[in-house]
């Protein structure tokens, strides 16, 4: 389904914004344009059906990965190959990504003041039924549809008429995107820290809705810092990220050593 | 007369002459026309050169004109079951729809719809002697806005609005213009009296034959009375310079809902004297430019009696090469304690050679207030693109998607029901 071979890529950085990547080496400055490199030759293979776990130090570039892939304009590749059912992802801009099943679930999911929740959602749900060529879905059918996994991930109901992810706590913003990804039922989804700031119940209903949504014919990429999440989700591999390169992949032990152990101790493993 | 300035200004110098000739002899009116015109002539036409014109200058819509064709306007009023209207119309041969009533004035240039409204032709001797109070306070108020001084020192076909009992159907101002190239100013004064409802809609020409309309709105609104005022500019190839002068006595309650889109020049001088205790002014602004558009907004809030609120929202956009301009000025007297005044600009841009200026100004005299200003001029927000985008939306849906979201604030405070018809093509 997805194949990612030496995969390298760079980000492009406002002048305002780039303390964020101070501990980096820069790579080339324009005049208000800076660029760092963060990914450094990632090679990942995801069957249909899969869960893959992705792990790592801040900083390591799971996030631009996660971006990359979703098509985000700040980064660009610079070396290796990324294909999507045998067709050439880089090629396509984000919407097409999405069209053709891949979602981002967002570690920051955005507020946009002005668009109700409800509408997004009906709106980017008739847009692949249109690319599909299937029909619109009607008022009736997208009420149930959306009340049903509404339900099933805890979101509460008044959350539809805000407008999106304004006023929303973390944990509302992570049930927010779970109930996207249940409406658009994407082949390919990548959570970005998806787990990150929940309580136990918000981490509870997140991770079974991720296992609930899994079948033999959609993947998974979730990005993660920690490996309690797992106890809702059984994934088929674990891979390490470290500096813009996966150094070690395994199964779910290797999460449960992370966990106790570190990254660093890992990383000198494999160097 | 200060004709110094006339010398070099051949502008005003025509103006002056058209004047000279068309003199009305009223010796009560002249005064103020006099007045009103030595005030014009201190400046002329504005230029860039006078700070609340520095991005516009009014002169250049003028070039067009070899001669200055300004032209007497007939009022004609109509009433039918969804409206009253007032038309301004040039031409004699009129289309006006089955509905409506044409209501011909009286002998003594007076209009009189069942006690409810009665409107005064101020070309009348009797009738300028008999509102004296209203003009004297009109002229008397002081203006230092040049075209509004114009509009004054001409008095052309002026006439008063007195709302006496609650209208349940609003008042439209209407253009009646088949001519190419006229120069208007419209005179209009509404007086509504204390505890009364009234509507008032100000329908610009939508048509594409370059006019300059230059008018005077007056609207006192007395004690307890609450006024909405929709001021509609889609106005094409039309230039409009409009001054509004709003008088709000103690407990009323004004809403403006300004809505400018598709139009070459505009500039509105809205001037707000909140003059009587606890009154209160709401200004929604809705202002969209494309090709070279240039909409120019320049509001002044006088607060001068005490316990009275303002509340300015302007919601700008701008594309192609336009240009949006919003110079705002909250004044508040020393008798004004526990003002409340509060004013937003925001403005997107969606192209490269669009461009905004926005300039909020205070000036406070009074220690006992609450005042809060504040302008954003903005692009689309990359981030809000990218995350529609990962939804499968595409970025022509998604950029129109967010523009929406951006004026739906200001769509969502006015009440739409009396325009619609004209605000669905935004």
């Amino acid at each position: 389904m997805l194949n990612i071979e030496n995969l390298e890529a760079i980000i492009k950085v406002h002048k305002a914004e780039k303390n964020k990547f101070k501990d980096k080496k820069k790579s080339v400055k324009s005049s208000n344009l800076s660029e760092y490199k963060v990914l450094k030759g990632i090679n990942l293979k995801i069957n249909p059906g899969e869960i893959h776990i992705i792990m790592g130090p801040n900083g390591s570039g799971k996030s631009s990965l996660a971006s990359l892939l979703a098509g985000h304009p700040k980064y660009i590749c610079t070396g290796g190959k990324i294909s999507f059912e045998n067709e050439n992802l880089l090629e396509m801009e984000p919407e097409e990504r999405a069209q053709k099943g891949i979602f981002l679930a967002f570690q920051y999911p955005i507020e946009i003041p002005g668009i109700n929740n409800s509408y997004f959602i009906k709106t980017a749900l008739n847009n692949k039924n249109e690319i599909l060529e299937k029909n619109k879905i009607s008022p009736k059918d997208f009420l149930t549809l959306i009340e049903e996994n509404r339900k099933s991930i805890n979101l509460d109901k008044k959350l539809l008429k805000r407008h999106v992810n304004c006023g929303f706590s973390g944990g509302e913003k992570k049930r927010n995107e779970i109930l996207q990804m249940a409406m658009l039922k994407p082949k390919l989804a990548i959570l970005d820290e998806i787990d990150s700031g929940l309580d136990v119940d918000a981490l509870k209903d997140i991770g079974e809705n991720i296992q609930r949504l899994q079948t033999k014919e959609n993947s998974t990429i979730l990005i993660t810092h920690y490996a309690r999440i797992l106890k809702y989700i059984n994934p088929d591999k674990v891979h390490i990220l470290v500096d813009g390169k996966i150094i070690k992949s395994g199964d779910t032990t290797l999460a449960q050593q992370i966990e106790k152990e570190g990254y660093l101790s890992n990383a000198s493993i494999n160097n | 007369m200060n004709l110094d300035i006339l010398e070099e200004d051949i502008l005003s110098k025509k103006f002056f002459e058209i004047l000279e000739n068309k003199k009305i002899y009223n010796p009560a009116i002249n005064k103020h026309k006099l007045k009103a015109w030595n005030n014009f002539s201190k400046t002329g036409i504005p230029t860039n050169k006078i700070e609340d014109y520095k991005y516009t200058d009014c002169r250049k819509i003028f070039e067009k004109f070899s001669d200055l064709n300004i032209k007497r306007h007939d009022i004609k009023i109509y009433q039918s079951d969804s409206e009253y209207r007032i038309d301004i119309n040039l031409c004699s041969n009129l289309k006006f729809q089955k509905d409506n009533t044409f209501i011909e004035w009286s002998q003594n240039k007076k209009i009189d719809i069942d006690g409810k409204i009665v409107v005064y032709d101020l070309n009348d001797e009797s009738h300028i002697a008999k509102n004296i109070n209203i003009l004297n306070k009109l002229f008397k108020s002081k203006n230092d806005n040049p075209m509004a001084e114009l509009n004054n020192s001409f008095f052309i076909s002026p006439i008063l609005v007195n709302i006496n009992k609650d209208i349940n159907k609003p008042i439209k101002i209407n253009y009646n213009i088949e001519e190419n190239d006229i120069l208007l100013m419209p005179n209009i004064i509404f007086n509504i009296q204390s505890d009364i409802k009234a509507s008032i809609i100000n329908i610009y020409p939508q048509n594409k034959k370059n006019h300059i309309i230059n008018d005077n709105i007056s609207i006192f609104v007395d004690k307890y009375s609450k006024a909405d005022y929709y001021s509609i500019q889609n106005s094409n190839e039309n230039c409009i310079i409009n001054n509004s002068q709003i008088y709000l006595e103690e407990n009323s309650n004004f809403i403006l809902n300004n809505i400018t889109h598709s139009s070459k020049f505009i500039r509105n001088n809205i001037s707000i004297s909140l003059e009587g205790k606890n009154s209160e002014a709401h200004l929604n602004g809705l202002y969209y430019g494309k090709n070279d558009n240039h909409i120019d907004n320049n509001i002044q809030i006088n607060h001068l009696a005490p316990n009275t609120y303002s509340n300015q929202l302007y919601k700008g956009i701008v594309t192609d090469t336009s240009l949006g301009i919003f110079n705002g000025k909250i004044f508040v007297d020393k008798l004004a304690q526990k003002t409340n005044a509060f004013q937003l600009n925001n403005v997107l841009i969606l192209s490269e050679k669009a461009k905004a200026k926005t300039k909020p100004q205070l000036e406070i005299y009074a220690d006992d207030v609450k005042c809060s200003h504040g302008a954003t001029i903005g692009q689309l927000d990359e981030d809000q693109l990218f995350y529609l985008r990962t939804r499968g939306i595409s970025l022509d849906i998604a950029k129109s998607m967010i523009t929406k979201a951006f004026i739906e604030e200001i769509l969502d405070k006015i009440d739409k029901k009396y325009i619609m018809d004209y605000i669905d093509n935004i």
